[in-house]
């Protein structure tokens, strides 16, 4: 049971990586479709990014004193002003790290 | 150096990747340890590692498992969490031209989220460089690489993590870094905006359908924004 699972979850992430890859030659797909695929990035990273930053338990926790918040904000900022990943990442835990030990979270 | 040849363009990729290496070994080492949790054993958590090489789909096959949920459900969920996998392999196959039997192998094996923006924003910065397949598979052979390896050391370490680290939160975080460089016009904010909110507005939905209808939500609305703004 557990191998079949193991084998289905490789087909499914295999396939569906390889889809358009192997099969669609670059002018095959209509530029009504590529204008709008170009959007998909920010819909799924935003669609990934923001329940865990955002939903403590069951709910939704737009709250100054949420420490996921407030590393997230700084994380954003970081990025967006110096365009470093690294630096984004680090210094998005260490707010973490310290926001959780003053707010006692 | 040639800067197009596939050496060149494979380089380039690794190094690309590096920094998202920080977000995605904690990434790898909460995976080990949840696969660890569900009782798998070191051969079948390292199994499917390697032939799924997808963290949220060996997060959910190991979360289901051990809840013992049905086998079609797991296979639905897989497939559902993949979508965005199909997405991307539609959205990047235009840029990559014509690739021999070799490289589309290498490409649809080693494909990760982090490849597929690194890849786009390749596009953006130099569209007129060949061989971005190379670029791609440059990417995924580090993550591949670091991957396995931080999810091995996740499950030799088990659930000896202290919780309070909160290591999951590098997860979220790595795949922020990679949001802010593709909201470049008002049509991105509005597609993340959309995708941002509907992901929490459907957070219970069953099945983890939410992110699919947050991702269709957040396309549509930078449809809308792209229509309105050609008026």
């Amino acid at each position: 049971m557990l191998w079949l699972i193991i084998v289905s979850m490789a087909v499914v992430t295999f396939a569906m990586r390889i889809s358009f890859i192997a099969t669609v030659k670059p002018h095959a797909i209509p530029e009504a479709i590529r204008g709008v695929l170009a959007y998909v990035a920010p819909a799924v990273l935003a669609a990934i990014v923001v329940p865990p930053i955002l939903v403590r338990g069951d709910a939704v926790d737009l709250s100054p004193d949420n420490p996921r918040l407030i590393a997230a904000a700084v994380a954003f900022a970081i990025a967006w002003f110096t365009k470093s990943v690294v630096g984004s990442i680090v210094g998005g835990m260490a707010t973490l790290w310290l926001a959780q030990w003053i707010l006692g979270a | 150096m040639d800067l197009d040849s596939p050496k060149a363009r494979f380089i380039a990729g690794v190094r690309a990747q590096a920094p998202a290496l920080v977000g995605m070994l904690p990434f790898g080492v909460v995976v080990g340890v949840a696969s660890a949790a569900a009782g798998l054993t070191f051969v079948e958590g390292m199994a499917l590692s390697l032939l799924a090489f997808s963290g949220i789909v060996q997060l959910i096959a190991v979360q289901l498992h051990v809840s013992g949920a049905p086998y079609l459900i797991i296979l639905l969920t897989a497939i559902v969490v993949s979508l965005r996998l199909l997405m991307y392999s539609a959205s990047l196959a235009p840029h990559l031209g014509r690739l021999t039997w070799r490289e589309k192998v290498l490409t649809g094996y080693l494909l990760t989220d982090h490849g597929y923006a690194l890849g786009m924003i390749d596009v953006a910065h130099h569209p007129e460089r060949r061989n971005r397949q190379w670029f791609v598979i440059g990417t995924g052979a580090l993550a591949c690489a670091a991957w396995n390896v931080s999810v091995a050391a996740g499950m030799a370490v088990g659930t000896q993590l202290p919780v309070s680290w909160g290591l999951d939160f590098a997860v979220p975080l790595s795949f922020l870094a990679l949001l802010v460089p593709v909201l470049r016009d008002r049509p991105s904010w509005a597609a993340a905006l959309a995708g941002g909110g509907v992901a929490i507005a459907a957070y219970a939905m069953p099945l983890r359908l939410g992110l699919i209808t947050a991702v269709l939500a957040g396309v549509a609305a930078a449809a809308l924004v792209r229509r309105w703004e050609r008026r």
